[in-house]
Protein backbone atom coordinates (compact mmCIF):
# COMPACT_ATOMS: atom_id res chain seq x y z
CA UNK A 1 0.00 0.00 0.00
CA UNK A 2 2.87 2.21 0.67
CA UNK A 3 4.52 1.41 -2.37
CA UNK A 4 1.40 2.34 -4.27
CA UNK A 5 0.80 5.85 -2.42
CA UNK A 6 4.44 6.76 -2.69
CA UNK A 7 4.22 5.99 -6.84
CA UNK A 8 1.29 8.07 -6.65
CA UNK A 9 3.07 10.76 -4.92
CA UNK A 10 6.08 10.23 -7.25
CA UNK A 11 3.84 10.63 -10.47
CA UNK A 12 2.39 13.46 -9.19
CA UNK A 13 5.64 15.50 -8.46
CA UNK A 14 6.66 14.50 -11.96
CA UNK A 15 3.11 15.98 -13.87
CA UNK A 16 3.72 19.05 -11.43
CA UNK A 17 7.49 19.34 -12.53
CA UNK A 18 6.18 19.00 -16.00
CA UNK A 19 3.30 21.47 -15.65
CA UNK A 20 5.75 23.63 -14.27
CA UNK A 21 8.18 23.84 -17.15
CA UNK A 22 5.23 24.22 -19.73
CA UNK A 23 4.30 27.21 -17.90
CA UNK A 24 7.96 28.37 -17.67
CA UNK A 25 8.16 28.25 -21.41
CA UNK A 26 4.80 30.08 -22.45
CA UNK A 27 6.23 33.52 -20.88
CA UNK A 28 9.15 34.80 -23.21
CA UNK A 29 11.55 35.68 -20.89
CA UNK A 30 12.46 39.62 -21.42
CA UNK A 31 15.80 40.03 -22.69
CA UNK A 32 18.55 42.49 -20.66
CA UNK A 33 20.47 45.02 -22.90
CA UNK A 34 23.24 47.11 -21.53
CA UNK A 35 22.79 50.70 -23.13
CA UNK A 36 26.41 51.92 -23.83
CA UNK A 37 25.68 55.75 -22.84
CA UNK A 38 24.84 55.89 -19.32
CA UNK A 39 21.67 58.41 -19.10
CA UNK A 40 19.86 58.68 -15.80
CA UNK A 41 16.19 58.33 -17.61
CA UNK A 42 15.40 55.40 -19.88
CA UNK A 43 11.83 55.16 -21.85
CA UNK A 44 10.01 52.58 -19.10
CA UNK A 45 11.19 54.91 -16.07
CA UNK A 46 8.77 56.91 -13.43
CA UNK A 47 9.36 60.56 -12.49
CA UNK A 48 7.60 62.37 -10.12
CA UNK A 49 4.68 59.47 -10.51
CA UNK A 50 4.61 60.33 -14.13
CA UNK A 51 5.82 57.30 -16.64
CA UNK A 52 8.80 58.16 -18.60
CA UNK A 53 7.55 56.88 -22.41
CA UNK A 54 10.77 58.63 -24.14
CA UNK A 55 14.53 59.49 -24.07
CA UNK A 56 17.48 60.98 -25.02
CA UNK A 57 17.96 59.21 -28.86
CA UNK A 58 14.81 58.11 -29.34
CA UNK A 59 12.83 59.31 -32.19
CA UNK A 60 9.16 60.27 -31.97
CA UNK A 61 6.50 59.44 -34.29
CA UNK A 62 3.15 59.91 -33.93
CA UNK A 63 1.24 56.66 -34.76
CA UNK A 64 -2.48 57.82 -33.74
CA UNK A 65 -2.72 53.76 -33.59
CA UNK A 66 -1.50 52.43 -36.23
CA UNK A 67 0.95 49.78 -36.78
CA UNK A 68 4.73 49.62 -36.73
CA UNK A 69 6.28 46.93 -38.99
CA UNK A 70 8.95 44.26 -39.30
CA UNK A 71 11.46 46.15 -41.25
CA UNK A 72 13.02 42.54 -42.34
CA UNK A 73 13.03 39.08 -41.59
CA UNK A 74 13.97 39.06 -37.76
CA UNK A 75 13.06 38.48 -34.14
CA UNK A 76 10.99 40.91 -32.21
CA UNK A 77 12.11 40.10 -27.80
CA UNK A 78 10.70 42.36 -25.10
CA UNK A 79 12.66 43.63 -22.17
CA UNK A 80 11.32 44.74 -18.74
CA UNK A 81 10.29 48.09 -19.50
CA UNK A 82 8.27 46.65 -22.03
CA UNK A 83 10.33 48.05 -25.08
CA UNK A 84 10.64 45.80 -28.19
CA UNK A 85 14.08 44.96 -29.43
CA UNK A 86 14.08 43.86 -33.42
CA UNK A 87 17.38 42.06 -34.47
CA UNK A 88 17.55 41.07 -38.09
CA UNK A 89 20.21 38.46 -39.62
CA UNK A 90 20.59 40.70 -42.33
CA UNK A 91 22.03 43.13 -40.43
CA UNK A 92 24.37 42.24 -37.87
CA UNK A 93 25.81 44.60 -35.15
CA UNK A 94 22.32 46.16 -35.08
CA UNK A 95 19.37 46.13 -32.99
CA UNK A 96 15.99 48.34 -33.39
CA UNK A 97 14.27 49.23 -30.14
CA UNK A 98 10.27 50.28 -30.12
CA UNK A 99 9.00 51.41 -27.15
CA UNK A 100 5.20 52.35 -27.12
CA UNK A 101 3.43 49.87 -28.76
CA UNK A 102 0.44 47.66 -27.10
CA UNK A 103 0.72 44.19 -26.75
CA UNK A 104 3.42 43.47 -29.50
CA UNK A 105 4.17 40.34 -31.32
CA UNK A 106 7.20 38.45 -30.27
CA UNK A 107 9.19 35.61 -31.54
CA UNK A 108 9.84 35.38 -35.38
CA UNK A 109 8.54 37.57 -37.80
CA UNK A 110 8.82 38.17 -41.63
CA UNK A 111 9.37 41.68 -42.86
CA UNK A 112 6.00 43.18 -42.93
CA UNK A 113 4.44 41.91 -40.08
CA UNK A 114 2.88 43.92 -37.41
CA UNK A 115 5.00 44.62 -34.45
CA UNK A 116 2.53 46.11 -32.81
CA UNK A 117 0.30 49.39 -32.36
CA UNK A 118 0.10 52.34 -29.87
CA UNK A 119 -0.23 56.32 -29.98
CA UNK A 120 3.29 57.56 -29.72
CA UNK A 121 6.35 55.33 -31.05
CA UNK A 122 9.35 55.83 -30.19
CA UNK A 123 11.98 54.67 -31.79
CA UNK A 124 15.60 54.25 -31.67
CA UNK A 125 18.79 52.38 -33.44
CA UNK A 126 21.49 50.58 -31.01
CA UNK A 127 24.79 49.44 -32.50
CA UNK A 128 26.96 46.85 -30.89
CA UNK A 129 30.23 48.05 -28.97
CA UNK A 130 33.01 45.79 -28.88
CA UNK A 131 32.42 45.95 -24.80
CA UNK A 132 29.26 44.19 -25.68
CA UNK A 133 27.08 47.40 -24.90
CA UNK A 134 24.67 48.49 -27.42
CA UNK A 135 24.92 52.35 -28.60
CA UNK A 136 21.91 54.37 -29.58
CA UNK A 137 23.02 55.98 -33.20
CA UNK A 138 21.16 57.94 -35.51
CA UNK A 139 18.75 55.60 -37.34
CA UNK A 140 19.41 55.95 -41.29
CA UNK A 141 15.52 56.98 -42.42
CA UNK A 142 14.79 54.63 -44.68
CA UNK A 143 15.11 52.03 -41.93
CA UNK A 144 12.77 54.22 -40.29
CA UNK A 145 10.32 54.42 -43.48
CA UNK A 146 10.83 50.47 -43.41
CA UNK A 147 9.27 50.08 -40.05
CA UNK A 148 6.50 52.48 -40.63
CA UNK A 149 5.09 50.58 -44.01
CA UNK A 150 4.41 47.06 -44.83
CA UNK A 151 6.63 47.08 -47.97
CA UNK B 1 56.15 28.29 -0.28
CA UNK B 2 54.67 29.95 -3.08
CA UNK B 3 51.42 29.93 -4.40
CA UNK B 4 50.37 30.98 -7.84
CA UNK B 5 48.00 33.88 -8.41
CA UNK B 6 45.63 31.62 -11.13
CA UNK B 7 45.03 34.63 -13.02
CA UNK B 8 48.83 34.97 -14.00
CA UNK B 9 48.97 31.15 -14.78
CA UNK B 10 48.09 31.62 -18.37
CA UNK B 11 48.85 34.56 -20.75
CA UNK B 12 46.13 36.47 -22.85
CA UNK B 13 47.83 34.26 -25.93
CA UNK B 14 46.79 31.22 -23.94
CA UNK B 15 43.16 32.22 -22.64
CA UNK B 16 42.08 33.35 -26.68
CA UNK B 17 43.63 29.86 -27.84
CA UNK B 18 41.45 28.13 -25.51
CA UNK B 19 38.72 30.41 -26.34
CA UNK B 20 39.04 29.37 -29.63
CA UNK B 21 38.67 25.57 -28.91
CA UNK B 22 35.93 26.45 -26.42
CA UNK B 23 34.24 27.84 -29.17
CA UNK B 24 35.15 25.26 -32.04
CA UNK B 25 33.57 22.55 -29.66
CA UNK B 26 30.35 24.76 -28.89
CA UNK B 27 30.01 24.93 -32.81
CA UNK B 28 30.38 21.40 -33.02
CA UNK B 29 27.73 20.20 -31.04
CA UNK B 30 24.87 22.54 -32.18
CA UNK B 31 25.51 26.00 -33.75
CA UNK B 32 21.91 26.88 -32.53
CA UNK B 33 22.72 26.54 -29.25
CA UNK B 34 24.82 29.34 -28.54
CA UNK B 35 23.58 31.87 -27.08
CA UNK B 36 24.51 34.86 -28.98
CA UNK B 37 23.19 33.95 -32.19
CA UNK B 38 20.51 35.87 -33.03
CA UNK B 39 17.51 36.45 -35.79
CA UNK B 40 16.33 33.77 -37.70
CA UNK B 41 15.66 34.00 -41.38
CA UNK B 42 13.54 31.79 -43.35
CA UNK B 43 15.07 32.64 -46.92
CA UNK B 44 18.55 31.46 -48.66
CA UNK B 45 20.91 34.78 -48.58
CA UNK B 46 23.14 33.55 -51.50
CA UNK B 47 20.43 31.48 -53.88
CA UNK B 48 22.50 32.06 -57.10
CA UNK B 49 26.11 31.74 -55.84
CA UNK B 50 27.93 28.18 -56.52
CA UNK B 51 28.09 25.89 -53.28
CA UNK B 52 31.75 26.00 -53.22
CA UNK B 53 32.06 29.82 -53.07
CA UNK B 54 33.03 31.16 -50.14
CA UNK B 55 32.94 28.24 -48.16
CA UNK B 56 34.02 28.24 -44.48
CA UNK B 57 35.56 25.69 -42.15
CA UNK B 58 35.12 24.85 -38.66
CA UNK B 59 38.53 26.36 -37.99
CA UNK B 60 37.27 29.54 -39.70
CA UNK B 61 33.88 30.23 -38.34
CA UNK B 62 36.19 29.83 -34.94
CA UNK B 63 38.75 32.19 -35.68
CA UNK B 64 36.49 34.71 -36.87
CA UNK B 65 33.99 35.07 -34.07
CA UNK B 66 37.71 36.12 -31.94
CA UNK B 67 37.75 39.12 -33.82
CA UNK B 68 36.46 42.44 -31.80
CA UNK B 69 34.24 44.14 -32.80
CA UNK B 70 36.11 47.85 -34.18
CA UNK B 71 38.90 46.07 -35.50
CA UNK B 72 40.09 46.80 -39.14
CA UNK B 73 38.43 44.85 -42.10
CA UNK B 74 42.10 43.40 -42.52
CA UNK B 75 41.74 41.02 -39.73
CA UNK B 76 38.62 39.23 -41.23
CA UNK B 77 40.34 39.21 -44.94
CA UNK B 78 43.27 37.44 -43.33
CA UNK B 79 40.80 34.60 -41.55
CA UNK B 80 38.29 34.47 -44.86
CA UNK B 81 38.30 35.16 -48.55
CA UNK B 82 36.01 36.03 -51.35
CA UNK B 83 32.03 35.77 -49.75
CA UNK B 84 29.08 32.95 -51.20
CA UNK B 85 27.48 36.63 -52.10
CA UNK B 86 27.40 40.60 -50.91
CA UNK B 87 23.53 41.93 -49.49
CA UNK B 88 22.64 45.24 -51.20
CA UNK B 89 24.49 48.07 -49.42
CA UNK B 90 22.30 49.25 -46.86
CA UNK B 91 22.35 52.67 -44.49
CA UNK B 92 21.59 51.58 -41.31
CA UNK B 93 22.35 54.70 -39.29
CA UNK B 94 22.17 58.61 -40.67
CA UNK B 95 25.78 59.08 -42.64
CA UNK B 96 27.17 55.81 -42.68
CA UNK B 97 27.03 52.75 -45.46
CA UNK B 98 27.19 49.42 -44.67
CA UNK B 99 28.40 46.90 -46.38
CA UNK B 100 27.40 42.78 -45.64
CA UNK B 101 29.22 40.02 -46.97
CA UNK B 102 27.65 36.39 -46.40
CA UNK B 103 29.66 33.08 -46.29
CA UNK B 104 28.39 29.97 -46.30
CA UNK B 105 29.24 26.60 -43.84
CA UNK B 106 30.47 23.98 -45.09
CA UNK B 107 29.74 21.38 -41.94
CA UNK B 108 25.79 23.06 -41.91
CA UNK B 109 24.77 23.37 -44.99
CA UNK B 110 21.63 25.32 -43.77
CA UNK B 111 23.19 28.10 -42.51
CA UNK B 112 25.21 30.85 -43.24
CA UNK B 113 27.19 33.80 -41.62
CA UNK B 114 26.81 37.07 -42.56
CA UNK B 115 29.61 39.91 -41.85
CA UNK B 116 28.96 43.69 -41.62
CA UNK B 117 31.68 46.52 -42.30
CA UNK B 118 31.49 50.28 -41.75
CA UNK B 119 34.31 51.75 -43.91
CA UNK B 120 37.19 50.35 -43.29
CA UNK B 121 35.70 48.86 -39.60
CA UNK B 122 34.44 45.39 -38.79
CA UNK B 123 31.44 45.60 -37.40
CA UNK B 124 30.25 42.16 -36.26
CA UNK B 125 28.67 39.08 -37.54
CA UNK B 126 25.37 37.49 -37.08
CA UNK B 127 24.31 33.56 -38.17
CA UNK B 128 22.08 33.21 -40.59
CA UNK B 129 19.69 29.99 -39.93
CA UNK B 130 16.78 28.71 -42.82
Amino acid sequence: MQGISSGFASAGLILLLISGCQSQTSEPTPIDIQLFQKWELQPGDTIAGYRVTGGLGDISIALKGSSAYAPFDGEAQIDQRGCVFFSTAEIPAYKFRLCGLNSPKLGTLRQGDPIGSGDTLQFAALRKQPDGKWAIVEPAKSILERTLKTS
Amino acid sequence: MTHLNPSRRFNRKQLLAGGAILLSLGLFVDLRGLPSLGAKAVAEPCPSAPPSQGQLSKQQVAKLLTVAEGDQKDKIREIVREPSCKLPNLQVRSGSMAEREVYTLGFETQTWIVVLYEGNQYAGYKFWFR
